[in-house]
């Protein structure tokens, strides 16, 4: 539906005549530059999508050394980067490079008759929008970590001592935020802007920063660095025009600096993994960077191709390494797709090397206690067994700084997101949707049948899983026909939201880890995405109410934040709620945990909301509310509302009496009592530098400006510090 | 082998809609679209890039009008919207009206709106070409989808 009205009204749209007439005469007068440049410099776009595409349309890649002369010197990590226990797990190492090629040629061949389906599979089963607030769903919190030294805002964190990178944090002195592609050290006080964390690096580099850490004197930007690799005049001579030339680096990025000098800051390190930017964790001084890497692998591909890279400043210097492949984690059933890196990285200690850890497949959840990584793969399955989809738990031991593989298991159905897992007392408890297929259409004769048009149904299942991933229980048979929309495990006590039409709220008593018990059942209206536990006997759930379509289904109408208490387990109540707005508001904090803001000290809670005003524009605001639980409501403390929407509020943070809203290219503080604004601060923006908008041009055969030539032979792996004195624009 | 001048008619007349489409969208203007477009089309006649294929030609098309559009400072023309006139003019009101929402959504979320649902891109491939991990474009379509919904639910 929604589809055909776009497409009906971009089919409505076409150039004028005379502009398109006026531009051709325009491009056939204009010369082709090509033959006044003293000098041509082929660049290679490191559009991953030209692989696909070339690859579907069938070209033959010939294996081609262009690379050697440009990149860095390859070496294999010769160092025993992590002990693994081959004996206990079902999981291997891959001897040589041989093995892996091996193993992954028959996963090509398999994959090649098996993609069609699968996709139809997953068409079909899942309605879009819910996959993709799914998978967008990297949803948190537990109740904030409190620190001493001031009442200031805290990343909610799922779990309790594991920090979650944000795109703010605050030390109650100043404020780190991460915006605009920069990153800000702002003085809280008075929003003096202290120094702008330019990343703009060369034309061959880029690091666009998406979160940050900070400790007490250190800063950390997470982020995705692309590298594109030129070639030289000989390679490009020697290479047919037809080969696609290169695909430019990904990393998943962290660089370290040292804020002591907050006007100041000086990078000290910088650490980055293959692939793109997934998820991180800081536990006291070690960051686990998370990053995925879509694997390429075409029967022709060379050794340096195909094997992950990471790259460590304080040993590596110039050059990334290879991640030996005696070291790659993968198991045969798993569907490799992707590399899932992980890098274990002390922050304080420039001395130890980054620790790196792959395995194969694809990785979408992961959640991390104080002393173990989980990472989940799911799989679809095509044969006979019944649940279309199964989940692979990974587990790996963190304690004290290491990262070593434990075990791995699997299970049937899928995760909604981190809050579906959960470690306590060693056990891990987690609670996924089964897709069942129905029997009569399991026994049809007709595969391709089955798959594309087979009913299937829904099921959850709480499974509690010992230090080995071993299975102890399972609890079966609660929200048939629904799908888990939210889970919060609170101790020995699991709160799990289904949904389909109405939203029952399970209460599930896991005293006995042998034996989970259904203890109370609440219906209402509606459904949350998140739960948030406010003391011992209450929670807050954050979601929609739903109305009724028409057409058998429901639609989110209002916003809606409610409180219940949960200090009888056997008879859960809504004590109270608050609906906003109206169809069609939004907020992301009901599938991102991270941009919840919760005082607990003024029992204050303030997330961004979208609501589409009676003009039927979209209107942004911040909404401020004061959790009564005697006067059983939230009552709306504030409001802050911006139209514009180009600098889309992002979030709302507080130190000690004052509130600060963060914008896309704005600051603003006010006084949470009398709502006075204090100060405001504009954002300078990215010094944008030409090569950004000309590395797009130069696909294939660019040709670059000779008084640009100079900055090319930069040194590309330098992050440039720019104080605001020095920011331009 | 083609000449110049057939390459140059026939990327024109395979991508002239798509350029301006994306432009128009991005710039919410008339004049500065038109200007994009002719840049764009500049562009490839100045570097008259070889393509390996369709698909390469029009990535780089996508991209190219993209990142031209990245340079215009949107936010002069915030309040403003796309008058109808004899270039522009849809059957249904309801089509401008959506024309419009999409035009106000975010630079991010409208781009990835289109080339998901008009030119039918997929998620994979879209964060290809914007260089932006699947995550971030599904966030992108899910917020957009949700900007959009009402007008597109309403019209049922």
């Amino acid at each position: 539906m929604e589809k055909n009205k776009i497409e009906k009204v971009y089919d409505q749209i076409h150039t004028p005549e005379d502009l398109k007439k006026e531009t051709l005469e325009k491009m056939k007068k204009s010369s082709s530059s090509s033959t006044n440049s003293k000098l041509t410099y082929r660049y290679i776009l490191s559009i991953a999508a030209l692989f696909i595409f070339t690859f579907a349309i069938g070209t033959v890649y010939k294996s081609n050394n262009f690379l050697n002369n440009q990149e860095p010197n390859y070496e294999l990590a010769k160092k025993e980067l992590v002990e693994i226990d081959t004996e206990t797990s079902d999981l291997k190492h891959f001897k040589d490079v041989e093995e892996l090629k091996t193993f992954l040629k028959k996963q090509y061949k398999d994959e090649y008759q098996f993609r069609y389906s699968r996709k139809e599979i997953a068409g079909l089963l899942t309605n879009d929008v819910e996959e993709i607030a799914e998978d967008a769903s990297a949803i948190a919190d537990t109740a904030g970590s409190t620190n001493s030294e001031g009442n200031f805002y805290k990343t909610n964190n799922q779990v309790e001592n594991v920090e979650e990178a944000d795109i703010v944090k605050t030390d109650g002195k100043y404020i780190y935020y991460s915006t605009n592609e920069n990153v800000y050290i702002v003085k809280a006080e008075d929003l003096k802007l202290e120094a702008t964390v330019d990343f703009s690096l060369d034309e061959n580099t880029n690091f666009y920063p998406s979160e940050i850490f900070i400790t007490k004197n250190k800063l950390v930007v997470l982020g995705e660095f692309t590298e594109y690799t030129r070639l030289s005049d000989e390679d490009t001579e020697i290479q047919p025009r037809s080969i696609s030339r290169s695909i430019g680096k990904d990393l998943a990025k962290a660089y370290i600096f040292d804020i002591s000098d907050k006007q100041n800051p000086k990078l000290i390190r910088q650490v980055g993994i293959d692939g793109n930017y997934y998820t991180s964790r800081l536990i006291d001084n070690t960051l686990y960077l998370i990053s995925s890497k879509y694997l390429y692998y075409y029967p022709e591909i060379e050794e340096k191709e195909l094997l992950p890279i990471y790259y460590d400043s304080i040993n590596s210097g110039d050059e990334y390494r290879n991640i030996d492949c005696n070291h790659i984690i993968y198991c045969e059933e798993a569907k490799a797709e992707t590399y899932r890196n992980i890098g274990a990285i002390n922050i304080e200690d420039n001395e130890k090397e980054i620790a790196v850890e792959t395995f194969l497949g694809y990785g979408n959840t992961v959640y991390c206690s104080e002393n173990n990584l989980y990472i989940t793969t799911s799989n679809y399955n095509t044969g006979n067994d019944t649940a279309l989809e199964s989940t692979e738990i990974y587990k790996f031991n963190i304690s004290n700084g290491g990262l070593k593989y434990s075990c791995k298991n699997s299970i049937e159905g899928i995760l909604n997101n981190q809050f579906s897992l959960d470690e306590y007392k060693g056990n891990l408890r987690v609670a996924t949707t089964v897709t069942v297929k129905e029997k009569a259409i399991k026994n049809s004769v007709d595969k391709d049948f089955e798959i594309r048009f087979g009913t299937t149904t829904t099921n959850n299942v709480l499974y509690i899983l010992d230090e080995n991933l071993e299975k102890i229980s399972e609890l079966t048979n609660f929200g048939i026909e629904e799908k888990i929309y939210s889970v919060r495990f609170i101790k020995d006590v699991a709160y799990i939201v289904t949904f389909e039409q109405i939203d029952p709220l399970y209460i599930i008593d896991l005293s006995n880890p042998e034996k989970p018990v259904i203890k109370g059942e609440l219906e209402m209206p509606g459904y949350s995405s998140y739960l948030h536990p406010y003391d011992e006997n209450h929670i807050i759930g954050i979601g929609y109410n739903v109305e009724d379509n028409g057409h058998g289904g429901v639609y989110n109408s209002t916003l809606k934040i409610a409180m219940y208490d949960v200090s009888d387990l056997n008879n859960p109540k809504e004590l109270f709620k608050k609906s906003f707005g109206n169809e069609y508001s939004y907020s992301d904090v009901t599938y991102n945990h991270k941009i919840l803001m919760y005082d607990k000290t003024r029992d204050l809670i303030g997330f961004p909301i979208s609501i589409r005003n009676e003009k039927g524009r979209m209107e942004n605001s911040i909404v401020l509310l004061k959790i009564d639980l005697e006067n059983k409501e939230f009552k709306l403390h504030s409001k802050y509302t911006n139209g514009d929407f180009y600098n889309y509020i992002r979030k709302v943070i507080y130190i000690e009496d004052e509130i600060f809203i963060l914008c896309n290219n704005e600051i603003l503080s006010f006084d949470i009592n009398t709502l006075d604004n204090i100060a405001d601060l504009s954002l300078p923006e990215r010094a944008r530098s030409y090569i950004i908008e000309d590395m797009y041009y130069d696909f294939n055969d660019a040709i670059v400006e000779s008084d640009t030539q100079e900055t090319l032979s930069a040194d590309t792996r330098t992050a440039e510090i720019m104080s605001s004195e020095t920011e331009n624009e | 082998m083609q000449n110049r001048n057939e390459m140059i008619e026939e990327m024109i007349n395979r991508y002239s809609d798509m350029v301006y489409r994306i432009a128009l969208t991005r710039c919410k203007d008339k004049e500065s679209a038109e200007d994009i477009y002719q840049t764009v089309f500049l562009k490839y006649s100045e570097k008259m890039p070889k393509f390996e294929s369709e698909e390469h030609s029009k990535a780089w098309f996508i991209r190219v009008t993209i990142n031209i559009t990245k340079n215009v400072n949107v936010s002069n023309w915030n309040r403003k919207e796309i008058e109808l006139d004899e270039t522009i003019q849809f059957e249904n009101p309801k089509d401008y009206d959506l024309f419009i929402d999409i035009c106000n959504l975010p630079q991010n979320y409208k781009t990835v709106i289109y080339l998901m649902y008009y030119e039918n891109y997929k998620v994979k491939e879209i964060s290809e070409l914007l260089k932006t991990s699947e995550g971030t474009i599904k966030t992108w379509l899910y917020r957009a989808r949700e900007l959009l919904k009402e007008n597109i639910e309403g019209g049922i």
